[in-house]
């Protein structure tokens, strides 16, 4: 008993000292280099390998390397609206400040990669399928997430009052999760010209090894980039909520002049 | 006109144009509100 309340007490004080938005300004700014340098990285080595030294694709000729920009894309695209959903819960429930800042600067982001998974899913759609665009279920389901993105962030600018601001674009958040299984499995519960599951098939590979290491390099190299863009962006979010605080002003201080 | 031409650098090309772009939107707001802050913290001192 007294060791669960000892557990319970140590949990606590972690899970408050990581919601300290100084901490996590000081988190963040210790992490961007390492994330930065090593996206940098992996996506050298993506890119070369994905772009020079895979070989074509049997049936699909060199049109298969838009893999490498596609497949991290779309995937990041439903990873960072989860991302968002949790953190819109956590701030719904626990009113914690970064849970809102993480979702908020994580919006943009995600609707980028949205973007990017729509117009390299049409350049690839092209010559594979023969049109740009149809209104498939991925596709269409993809779509309506970059809409979702959009109205997420529009809806955060449209009121003027921060916490109603946050409290309903965290509403819509959780409400637009529903779109995130739909665009998963939408390849198996409809017939679609869309591919079924490629990475998430380990267990059976459908791909071939030297195309497969560029392409898991490209989904760590986005992965990284997200996360190290995230770091500016919370860091960026915190100094405009925080700029009055002492600790901000001691930062200055601290420093004389230049960044906090 | 080949693959490469026609759909790999596009794609390549609008994907990294999109992602630098983020990066330097995100300079641009961290240079704005440092600066911001930094103008605050002189004003109060002066005070």
């Amino acid at each position: 008993m007294q060791l669960e309340q000892v557990w319970r007490n140590g949990m606590n004080r972690f899970l408050h000292r990581l919601g300290s938005l100084q901490v996590a300004y000081q988190m963040a700014g210790l992490c961007l280099p390492w994330f930065s340098t090593l996206c940098v990285l992996m996506m050298v080595y993506g890119v070369v390998g994905g772009l020079f030294l895979a070989p074509p694709d049997v049936e699909q000729g060199d049109a298969f390397r838009m893999i490498y920009i596609h497949v991290p894309s779309a995937f990041l695209s439903l990873m960072i609206y989860g991302v968002i959903f949790v953190n819109s819960v956590v701030y719904l429930v626990w009113h914690i400040k970064l849970a809102d800042i993480t979702a908020k600067c994580s919006a943009s982001v995600g609707a980028t990669y949205t973007i990017i998974a729509l117009f390299s899913g049409a350049l690839w759609g092209k010559p594979m399928w023969g049109t740009w665009w149809i209104w498939d279920a991925r596709l269409t389901s993809e779509l309506i997430l970059l809409f979702l993105y959009m109205g997420y962030m529009g809806l955060r600018n449209a009121i003027r009052e921060p916490k109603r601001a946050a409290k309903a674009s965290a509403i819509l958040a959780v409400i637009g999760m529903v779109d995130i299984p739909i665009i998963h499995f939408s390849v198996e519960w409809w017939a679609t010209l869309h591919q079924g599951a490629t990475l998430a098939k380990f267990s059976k590979p459908s791909i071939a090894s030297e195309m497969l290491y560029p392409l898991l390099a490209m989904l760590g190299a986005f992965i990284l980039f997200y996360v190290a863009l995230l770091c500016v962006r919370v860091r960026v979010e915190i100094l405009k909520r925080e700029r009055k605080t002492q600790w901000v002003q001691a930062g200055f201080a601290a420093q004389g002049s230049g960044a906090a | 006109m080949s693959h490469y031409a026609a759909y790999i650098w596009p794609c390549y090309i609008f994907a990294f144009c999109l992602l630098g772009a983020q990066v330097i939107l995100a300079f641009i707001q961290w240079k704005i509100t440092c600066k911001k802050a930094l103008k605050l913290y002189k004003d109060k001192r002066a005070l």
